[in-house]
């Protein structure tokens, strides 16, 4: 029995603790959040939170994160309240959406490194993302913005 | 599904072991006590003053499995011809790579496979405050650099010996998982080799200004 | 018809019945913005296909066209909402099911492609909500017995003179009672209050939550995962398979052949995948064994020496190059190129006696459901196609074959209960339908004023509709018109024109990719007439604007980007800039690219990129749309080709098919060209200058032409 931290809620399972833990968050939790895009932490779509930091769930083994915390993009504010989803909203940034857990996860353990990101920061970060439709600029722009709502004391 | 991943896999490595080779052809100025050689025995010593066993192993640890984490630039490098690493990684301010970047974030404790993130436990690159670079060192300045606790993270001889011969991540290198190259010289013969060298006053080489030209392409 | 009324609100009610534990609910795109299944059970008015509008003001708009990242979940309800004059924060969307209600209009079929979404639902959408407003005045001047002229309408309320106010959920019942009109009267444009504004897009919310659901998301109670184990090599057939050791793996359920191969089936996805890599097939892949890439272009190269079919001809280009004072001749190629949607394919079957539901994110329900119908054994109308959010489409998932969807039904048949075949990267990659390979064999002239005097294009490239039911659209040309788009109309004042086409017998399964012909078209063209501009040692905008006195519209997007790129301004020591302008899908783009070339190695710093797709509806999306197109086809220019040796493709994840990312993403600007033309596509439009201007920028920096994609000095002439 394996048992962690998801979004806040313990899970105790009976899996293969060799299983990628992307595939025991989207089919045993149902938490389909958490995209798959390549299996081989390439794309950046498998982006979850563990312990607070940013992993590849699509490589990770579901026991590497027995006994931590896991945070998906279900987890990420209750409300579209983080400040990343609110800038998301107002830059329009998604198109076809797939990637965009992933990014939001990524760029999240950014701000809380580096709460005024510099481009070259954003670049460091989030070059492991990969967008098809080429959200790119937009995500720049709704990072500098969700960066600079929080300096001025606008994030929760 | 199968045959095609076996063959693409035998293909890659083909590729690896070419571009290794020709890796190594560019590399003039690596002594040829450097190169990974069957002949050279754990106990065939050569003399112990003149720095000669040192010289014996630092083919290992000129081995694009090592240089890759050891080599110039605040990135880590990949592959046998010591590309950069892919999507922009840096080394960070404790070697462990940046904000949603870090080496934890794709690498594991152990290799995943084939084309898959490798790992071995504390996956890192050394600290920007002690980066030990070697790519463009001599020999002796190699030798001078491990040795330095200014340099290696405060490591006496003995557990500067212990890091090469027993840390998970430097054993690494000789199980680097499928389509990586290993390190040639047998674990044991490098093992046996630095403790050797340990064992007889741990000498560097004396410098000859020859200097290394380029031990990994591409900077 | 006696189609079952599948709801899909039923299906929800299981779907959250199912697993317990944090398994979060199930809905398809848009109806979380509706929160439960109450708020829609309020419904009451549905004048219409397009729209119902419950008591609680609530207006639902029903989308005929799959959402793909380019919009329609918000354009199409804008139109709608616009001539509704409804409240634009109680607009909903909802994708449609499979029926002839929902058809293109002008393709005659439910189909997303051909950046066609906006351009044939303007009047459509327009005419639904205008209805829909009529019978909701009717209602309002029934009920307080007025004269419905005497009536206004404004942000989802019907208002009388004295400003007395019954909202569109107050009058949805009586409305309802209502027959439609027969005939509608649409805004004057002048007036449109949402038409034309940056709206925000309606599906972000679910879209950065983790609740939008894609086809890969989808989850029935009892539903089983299947993976299948295709050919390694196009045209292979299945010999044999032996799975004695992957059918004793924990949780598979069924291992058995199907028509593309052998299908997996497990409890989950990460256990049949296990067992699938357990399992050996024999394969005789004779039939393409020996196929390379390398030799095929060899070929063309070899067919592009002779005359191909006529597809233009005017004047006589070969007398004239013969007599030209100067002269060129250059071979462009691009590589095969896989779609490779962010989402992998995938598909959900729920096959039941008498019934087929189908849950995937697809461009093609008309010829999904009838692919689906012939496997299934059931008559089409037995057959619903619920669709999904599609992550990522450019094409693929408008498959004339409906191969992604066909198979699943095949696994549906043998796996006995519902199951959702789940496609890896790699047999994403590997699974075909690609761009394909195309070589132009270009020769241009000019005279000694430096006057272009002729052109000739030789194309040799597979059809996309070769074998497909589109063959038809062929209209017994000899030559595939979606091979030749965007050079049968190069817009150039040329005297002696001719374009020839070749075919190539090749069995790579082929298809359109977005921007289809231009995509290659585009980069050979506008590459060419730049050699020619240099040449005639002319500055290549100006040697473009001084051939295109017959075209406005090319001259306005090409003005309008060289003006906002700063062209002929100053650059940084080691940038130079390119252009290219093209005209694809009704729109006209043009585009500058600012390059520098560093050790062979190529920075894009910035794109300007100008559009006319005449009148439009949202230009945040279509900025976004240009946007997206430009790293498209930078990401085709700088780093992406599909090769084949031995048979086998060379390439079949991200770490061999490189993307562009975030750290290579140059500056994008966009513009738009106002004006009250027709409206014309721009999910596609946005792609073909992109590769021909970087090229051309890199020949500004370097001196080097690029003839090749992708982009590799080692290669530049």
């Amino acid at each position: 029995m394996l048992s962690f931290i998801v979004n806040k809620q313990r899970v105790n399972l009976d899996v293969d603790p060799s299983t990628p833990l992307l595939w025991v968050l989207r089919e045993n939790l149902g938490l389909t959040g958490t995209k798959y895009g390549c299996g081989m932490a390439q794309c950046g779509a498998c982006t979850v939170h563990l312990n607070g930091e940013a992993v590849r769930s699509c490589v990770a083994p579901v026991s590497r994160a027995a006994g931590k915390e896991v945070t998906t993009i279900e987890g990420l504010s209750p409300d579209l309240s983080h400040p990343l989803q609110r800038a998301w909203i107002a830059e329009d940034v998604p198109q076809c959406g797939y990637c965009q857990s992933g990014q939001l996860m990524s760029a999240a353990v950014l701000l809380r490194e580096k709460p005024q990101p510099t481009d070259e920061d954003i670049d460091e970060a989030m070059t492991g993302n990969i967008c098809r439709c080429g959200t790119y600029p937009r995500i720049r722009k709704a990072i500098h913005r969700a960066a600079g709502m929080m300096t001025k004391g606008e994030a929760r | 599904m199968k045959p095609l991943r076996a063959s693409f896999r035998f293909l890659a490595v083909g590729i690896a072991v070419l571009i290794f080779a020709a890796a190594i052809s560019f590399s003039v100025s690596i002594s040829a006590a450097e190169k990974p050689s069957a002949e050279t025995t754990a106990f065939a010593a050569p003399s112990t003053g003149d720095g000669a066993l040192f010289t014996a192993f630092v083919s290992v640890l000129r081995h694009p499995r090592c240089m890759n984490c050891h080599s110039r630039g605040d990135f880590p490098r990949q592959g046998d011809d010591g590309h950069p690493h892919a999507m922009n990684v840096r080394r960070g301010p404790e070697g462990h790579g940046v904000t949603a970047e870090k080496c934890s974030t794709c690498h594991q404790d152990h290799n995943l496979g084939a084309h898959l993130p490798p790992g071995a436990p504390n996956w890192a690159l050394p600290p920007p405050a002690t980066p030990m670079i070697w790519q463009g060192l001599t020999d002796a300045q190699i030798c001078r650099s491990i040795k330095d606790p200014k340099q290696n993270k405060n490591r006496n001889l003995d557990q500067l010996v212990e890091h090469l011969t027993e840390d998970k991540l430097v054993m690494w290198g000789w199980n680097p998982g499928e389509g990586r190259t290993p390190i040639p010289m047998p674990h044991e013969e490098f093992a046996a080799k630095v403790k050797q060298w340990q064992a007889a006053g741990a000498t560097c080489p004396t410098e000859t200004g020859k200097r290394a030209k380029l031990d990994v392409p591409g900077q | 018809m006696s189609a079952p009324q599948i709801e899909r609100r039923e299906f929800l009610k299981f779907s959250l019945a199912a697993g317990g534990g944090l398994l979060i609910g199930f809905s398809l795109p848009g109806a979380d913005m509706f929160a439960t299944a109450q708020a829609q059970s309020t419904t009451v008015f549905m004048p219409n296909a397009f729209l119902r509008i419950g008591t609680d003001d609530r207006v639902t708009v029903i989308v005929n066209h799959s959402e793909m990242g380019q919009g329609v979940y918000t354009a199409l309800p804008m139109l709608l909402a616009e001539e509704l004059d409804a409240d634009w924060n109680k607009i909903g969307f909802e994708s449609a099911p499979v029926d002839p209600k929902y058809n293109h209009p002008v393709f005659g079929m439910q189909i997303t492609g051909g950046s066609s979404s906006v351009w044939s639902a303007f009047e459509q959408y327009r005419k639904a909500g205008a209805a829909a407003r009529g019978m909701l005045i009717a209602a309002a001047a029934q009920q307080w017995n007025v004269n419905p002229a005497t009536l206004r309408t404004d942000s989802g309320a019907v208002f009388d003179g004295t400003n007395r106010k019954l909202t569109y959920g107050q009058l949805a019942e009586a409305a309802a009672k209502l027959t439609p009109p027969a005939e509608v009267t649409l805004k004057d444009p002048k007036t449109f209050k949402l038409i034309g504004k940056p709206v925000k897009r309606l599906d972000t919310s679910e879209k950065i939550n983790g609740k939008a659901v894609f086809g890969l998301d989808v989850k029935m109670p009892g539903m089983l995962t299947a993976v299948v184990a295709r050919p390694p090599i196009f045209g292979a057939t299945m010999k044999s398979f032996d799975d004695s050791r992957a059918r004793t793996m924990p949780g598979v359920r069924k291992i058995a052949a199907v028509p593309s191969g052998v299908a997996v089936i497990a409890d989950s996805f990460w256990q049949a995948k296990m067992a699938r890599e357990a399992l050996h097939v024999d394969w005789d892949d004779s039939a393409m064994r020996t196929f390379s890439t390398n030799q095929m272009m060899q070929q063309f190269r070899e067919q592009a020496k002779s005359p191909g079919t006529n597809v233009r001809r005017e004047g006589d280009p070969d007398a004239a190059f013969a007599q030209a004072a100067k002269k060129i001749e250059a071979v462009y190629e691009v590589p095969y190129l896989p779609h490779a949607m962010m989402e992998p394919l995938n598909c959900a079957v729920d096959l039941r006696a008498d019934t087929c539901e189908i849950w995937t994110g697809t461009q093609f329900q008309t010829v999904d459901r009838a692919n689906a119908a012939k496997i299934a054994g059931l008559p089409p109308e037995r057959v619903q196609i619920h669709t999904t959010y599609l992550g990522g489409g450019f094409g693929r998932r408008a498959n004339p074959q409906s191969d992604f969807v066909v198979e699943a039904v095949h696994v549906a048949k043998v796996a006995g209960a519902p199951v959702k075949v789940v496609w890896t990267r790699e047999d994403d990659m590997q699974g075909g339908w690609y761009r394909p390979a195309f070589l132009h064999a270009i020769a241009g002239s000019i005279d000694s004023n430096g006057n272009p005097v002729s052109w000739r294009s030789r194309l040799v490239g597979q059809s996309i509709f070769a074998g497909t039911m589109f063959e038809a659209m062929m209209k017994g040309k000899e030559y595939d018109p979606a091979s030749v788009e965007g050079v049968d109309d190069l817009p150039y004042a040329i005297p002696n024109l001719a374009v020839e086409s070749h075919k190539a017998d090749v069995k790579v399964p082929v298809q359109w990719w977005r921007s289809v012909g231009h995509s290659h078209t585009g980069f050979a063209t506008e590459c060419f007439i730049d050699e020619l501009a240099v040449l005639a040692q002319k500055d290549p905008y100006q040697f473009r604007r001084a051939l295109l006195p017959k075209h406005p519209r090319h001259l306005a997007v090409l003005d309008l980007a060289a003006q906002k790129a700063g062209w002929g301004k100053p650059l940084p020591k080691g940038r130079a800039r390119g252009i290219a302008v093209h005209f694809a899908f009704e729109s006209y783009n043009a585009q500058v690219a600012e390059v520098s070339v560093d050790d062979g190695k190529i920075r894009v710093h910035r794109i300007v990129s100008a559009v006319d797709c005449g009148r439009y509806v949202n230009p945040g999306i279509i900025a976004a749309q240009l946007e997206g197109g430009a790293i498209f086809g930078a990401s085709a220019a700088l780093f992406q080709e599909f090769t084949f040796e031995n048979g086998r493709l060379q390439q079949t994840n991200f770490h061999t098919f490189p993307m562009m990312r975030m750290n290579e993403c140059p500056e994008i600007e966009t513009h738009i060209v106002e004006n009250n033309e027709k409206s014309g596509g721009i999910g596609e439009p946005g792609v073909p200058c992109t590769a021909p201007a970087i090229a051309n920028a890199v020949f500004a920096a370097t001196g080097k032409r690029i003839r090749k994609l992708p982009i590799r000095m080692t290669e530049a002439v």
